[in-house]
């Protein structure tokens, strides 16, 4: 039972009548020892008194020796109840005469001291002296049985308790009812403050009536409801803004494809966004809690690591610190992180946030802009030769037609000439190999006889092979066209050549290119390549004895950035952009490789009708024509033999080496020409330039763009200027006079 | 001659038994004499006499009266030389006349005196006399105080209504002790 845990109703209750029934007990058993104490006295006093008047008539037998007299004077005290015994002493203090209710009791012989009344073992001694006249005659000596006035003393207690008992039942009533004056009030605010948390009613108060301190707490309590109201709708509206800004700090890390940082003192990682995942493969969960020391960073070099520490160490920010790193599914990305520290208001180190990125994009769109910046710059360079290669080869082509054109068909002499013209023709498409294989990007799609192309690169290639490695071929020559751009196909095969050099490396091997036209139809469609529609296709395999690859390479071969070549061998591109070569000419490439064992590219490309076919490069006779040429190149000898060449079809050329002096001739004269020649690249103004010109003049005039490289302009935007054809060099007789007349004829 | 001394011895024996008996009744007799000589004054503690006996002048003694066979012998003049009684020096008067009775505060009237007890209570009660006795039946005769033996005890009666008469308070203490007479009626002849 535990007192203090109850009710303070309860409680006051209990107090209150604790409190009476202690005070009527008190009283009741003060007013019982009261009583007995007066019974006391009282009887005292009676005894004192019969023993004085007993004393006073034994004065005279004390006198006259009279005991029996005496004797009978103190049975007197009989009266008395609870007499015990009387004696009476002498003068001498000799007894004289005595008397108990005992019979056996013997008094003392002598008197006692004189004692107005004491209680000893349950009863009332009194001695008094008996006096006449002043005079002691002798002593009475008194004892008194106590046992009257305690039964007395208990009957009184006895009528006393029923009305003690009803003071109690009253006194219990009373504080049942008064005790509420304290403790209902009370009561009420702790079923109200038990309420207050669940009412929704805020402005609730205590109605504040009293003026004790009853009145100050209800008075109290109100003000600390209001402030708690206050401090509520603060939280309120401090929550708010936080969740607010809790969302927008999300949507902002969320939508950032970097992921945010924190660490903390001791550089353990307290939180990653969750783009993490989606740079390392890790999840924020996974990498929780773990310090730097512990962060196994696969990949990372110690300098980066080392750098990134030492600035953590003394609390500097570090950016953009750059390092590989292989994910969780194994691939090697590049990432660069940036971190700031986190001082307190002690400029005390707290922590560190940052972000990291992936970079590997970056990086590799920066080693693709260098290559591109290589090969534009191998472009611009091999223009630049080329150029000069095509006056060359125009100057041996022209002057070897011209001797040509100069003798008889079976001379020896001319027969020589013949191969000195097959030669410098292939020494022109060679260059134009080069040539478009520098111009990157632009696709020209023409119907193509592959083998064409194939030929050309196979001769570029073996040129590049070392002699370890044998070069084989197998060129089907009559197959169908497809539609191809030639220097995306030229660049297809040096690519995959090159991947089959490089395969086979040091060793001996073999490379084999071959083509054939295959049918794929329902029943007999190819096992590897499921893909391909019904139809025509060439098939350009190439293989080689090489190292081969696993099927894990083998199947990442053709994703961008994938190589199993060192950095700066490779930027992984080749297969990829190969790839997407063929894709847009609309055929399928394959491979088959097993390690050690060699690899074999299949490259299937649709055949086209052959009514798209351009008409066969026949012979024909040149036509010429009677018209004034106005013909312009700063090249002393290109020019020299378009004169003849054209002058021997038949025009009347007038040659200008300067685009100023043909401007100002034609300005003089425009109606003297009707055909302007110009070379492209010439010094004070450019062939376009010249004919934008000569069109203020002229609009309509017939004007032939005639250029060794294309690198400043193309057919396509020559055209929009308004001229009529366009030439590349070197020029055979053929083309030119076929141009010509063409630009001449009514359009 | 040793029979002699025995003899002697018996005789001697003789005379002190005799004179042990004698002095022992002797004794006897002097001691009750001595007591009631003792009882005067212890009567007068008990007494208020009248204010007419002019107890409280002081430089008069308290006379007591002998009257009649003196059975006292020197007692009441060896007792009352040093004892006072009514704080008073007492003086011992062996009265020869009657007439003497007036100047007495105390009467002892002896045995012998049956014939004038009349004539001597006639005078000592009209002049604040207390009378006192030893004989009996005084006490019916008028005897202010009688006393007598009983039971080896001295005892005595108190004519109070004749004390009283004469003007004498006598404390109920007394009293209450003492056997209250009444003076007889004469018998008429």
């Amino acid at each position: 039972m535990k007192p203090l845990q109850s009710s303070i109703s309860t409680k006051l209750f209990a107090i209150i009548v604790l409190v009476a029934f202690v005070s009527l007990l008190l009283s009741y058993g003060l007013s019982g020892w009261i009583q007995y104490l007066s019974f006391k006295e009282a009887m005292v006093e009676k005894v004192q008194v019969n023993a004085r008047l007993v004393g006073e008539y034994c004065v005279v037998p004390l006198t006259f020796g009279d005991e029996a007299g005496a004797l009978e004077m103190l049975k007197k005290l009989k009266t008395i109840r609870r007499t015990e015994a009387v004696q009476l002493y002498d003068k001498e203090e000799k007894l004289f005469a005595a008397y108990s209710r005992d019979k056996q009791f013997t008094p003392p012989a002598f008197a006692p001291p004189l004692n107005p009344g004491t209680f000893r073992q349950g009863s009332l001694y009194v001695v008094l002296a008996v006096n006449y006249e002043g005079e002691q005659y002798g002593t009475i000596a008194v004892q008194a049985g106590c046992g009257e006035f305690k039964e007395k003393t208990l009957a009184i207690l006895v009528r006393l308790l029923p009305g003690m008992l009803a003071l109690l039942v009253l006194s219990g009533l009373l504080a049942f009812r008064l005790q509420r004056l304290v403790s209902a009030p009370i009561l009420d605010l702790a079923d109200i403050t038990k309420e207050i948390s669940g009412k929704t009613d805020k402005t609730f108060r205590l109605a504040e009536e009293r003026k004790d301190e009853i009145g100050e707490l209800y008075g109290a309590y109100n003000a600390m409801l209001d402030r708690l109201s206050q401090h509520e709708q603060m939280r309120d509206r401090a929550e708010h803004e936080l969740r607010r800004s809790g969302q927008k700090f999300r949507d902002l890390i969320e939508s950032i494809t970097e992921c945010f940082w924190e660490v903390d003192k001791e550089l353990r990682l307290i939180y990653a966004s969750p783009i993490l995942e989606q740079i390392t493969g890790y999840s924020p969960g996974e990498t929780m809690g773990l310090g730097l020391d512990e962060l196994t960073l696969p990949g990372s070099s110690e300098n980066s690591l080392a750098h990134v520490v030492a600035a953590m160490h003394a609390r500097k920010p570090f950016k953009m610190v750059e390092d590989l790193f292989i994910r969780k599914d194994g691939k090697k990305v590049f990432l660069e992180s940036s971190g700031t520290p986190i001082m307190d208001n002690n400029n005390l180190l707290q922590g560190y946030r940052g972000i990291t990125r992936d970079i590997s994009e970056q990086r590799s769109l920066a080693g693709q802009l260098r290559q591109s910046q290589k090969m534009e710059a191998i472009g611009t360079l091999a223009g630049g030769i080329a150029h000069d290669f095509n006056n060359i080869l125009t100057a041996i082509l022209g002057y070897s037609e011209i001797a040509r054109m100069g003798l008889p068909p079976d001379d020896p002499v001319g027969k020589n000439l013949d191969e000195v013209i097959n030669a410098g023709n292939r020494a022109t498409e060679l260059v134009k190999q080069i040539l478009t294989f520098s111009r990157q990007g632009k696709e020209d799609f023409k119907p193509l006889q592959v083998q064409l192309i194939i030929k050309e690169a196979l001769k570029l290639l073996r040129s590049s092979l070392p002699t370890t490695i044998q070069l084989k071929e197998s060129i089907a020559a009559d197959t169908g066209l497809i539609l191809a751009d030639p220097t995306q196909i030229h660049q297809v095969l040096m690519n995959l050549c090159t991947n089959a050099k490089h395969a086979i490396g040091d060793e001996n091997g073999i490379l084999t290119v071959s083509l054939s036209q295959i049918q794929v139809t329902n029943s007999a469609a190819i096992a590897a390549c499921p893909q391909l529609e019904q139809g025509s296709y060439l098939d350009l395999a190439i293989s080689d004895t090489g190292c081969g690859m696993d099927g894990v390479t083998r199947a990442k071969i053709f994703d961008p950035f994938f190589t199993t070549k060192e950095k700066e061998k490779g930027t992984g591109l080749g297969l990829a952009v190969v790839h997407g070569i063929i894709e847009q000419h609309k055929g399928k490439i394959t491979v088959a490789s097993e390690p050690a064992q060699g690899t074999v590219f299949h490259i299937y490309l649709p055949v086209i009708e052959e009514e798209q076919q351009e008409e066969q490069i026949i012979i024909e006779d040149d036509s010429g024509g009677s018209e004034r040429i106005l013909f312009v190149d700063d090249e002393k000898s290109i020019a020299n033999i378009m004169q003849i060449i054209l002058s021997s079809l038949g025009y009347k050329v007038t040659v200008f080496n300067s685009s100023t002096e043909a401007l100002a001739a034609y300005t003089k004269n425009p109606d003297n020409f009707d055909l302007v020649i110009t070379d492209m690249t010439m010094p004070e103004m450019t062939g376009t330039a010249l004919a934008k010109k000569l069109f203020t003049l002229q609009p309509n005039l017939p004007v032939i763009l005639c250029t060794g490289y294309s690198e400043a302009i193309d057919e396509k935007t020559a055209k929009g200027l308004g001229i009529r054809e366009f030439l590349l060099k070197p020029v055979d007789k053929h083309t030119l006079a076929k141009v010509v007349r063409k630009a001449l004829n009514p359009a | 001659m040793k029979q002699r001394p025995l003899i002697s011895i018996l005789i001697a024996f003789l005379f002190v038994q005799t004179g042990v008996v004698y002095a022992y009744a002797q004794q006897q007799v002097d001691e009750e004499y001595l007591v009631k000589a003792v009882f005067f004054e212890r009567f007068s503690r008990f007494i208020e006499w009248p204010p007419e006996a002019e107890l409280d002048s002081p430089g008069v003694p308290f006379v007591i009266g002998v009257i009649g066979d003196n059975p006292f012998g020197s007692l009441l003049d060896t007792l009352y030389a040093t004892k006072s009684i009514k704080n008073k020096q007492v003086e011992v008067r062996y009265l020869a006349s009657i007439d003497e009775i007036k100047n007495c505060h105390l009467l002892y009237i002896a045995q012998n005196d049956k014939n004038r007890l009349k004539e001597i209570l006639r005078h000592s009660s009209s002049s604040s006399v207390l009378t006192i006795a030893d004989s009996m039946g005084f006490g019916q005769r008028g005897v202010g105080i009688n006393m007598y033996l009983e039971d080896g005890q001295i005892r005595f009666e108190i004519n109070n209504k004749a004390l009283s008469k004469s003007g004498f308070i006598v404390s109920s203490l007394l009293l209450k002790v003492a056997r209250v007479v009444h003076t007889a009626e004469k018998v008429k002849r």
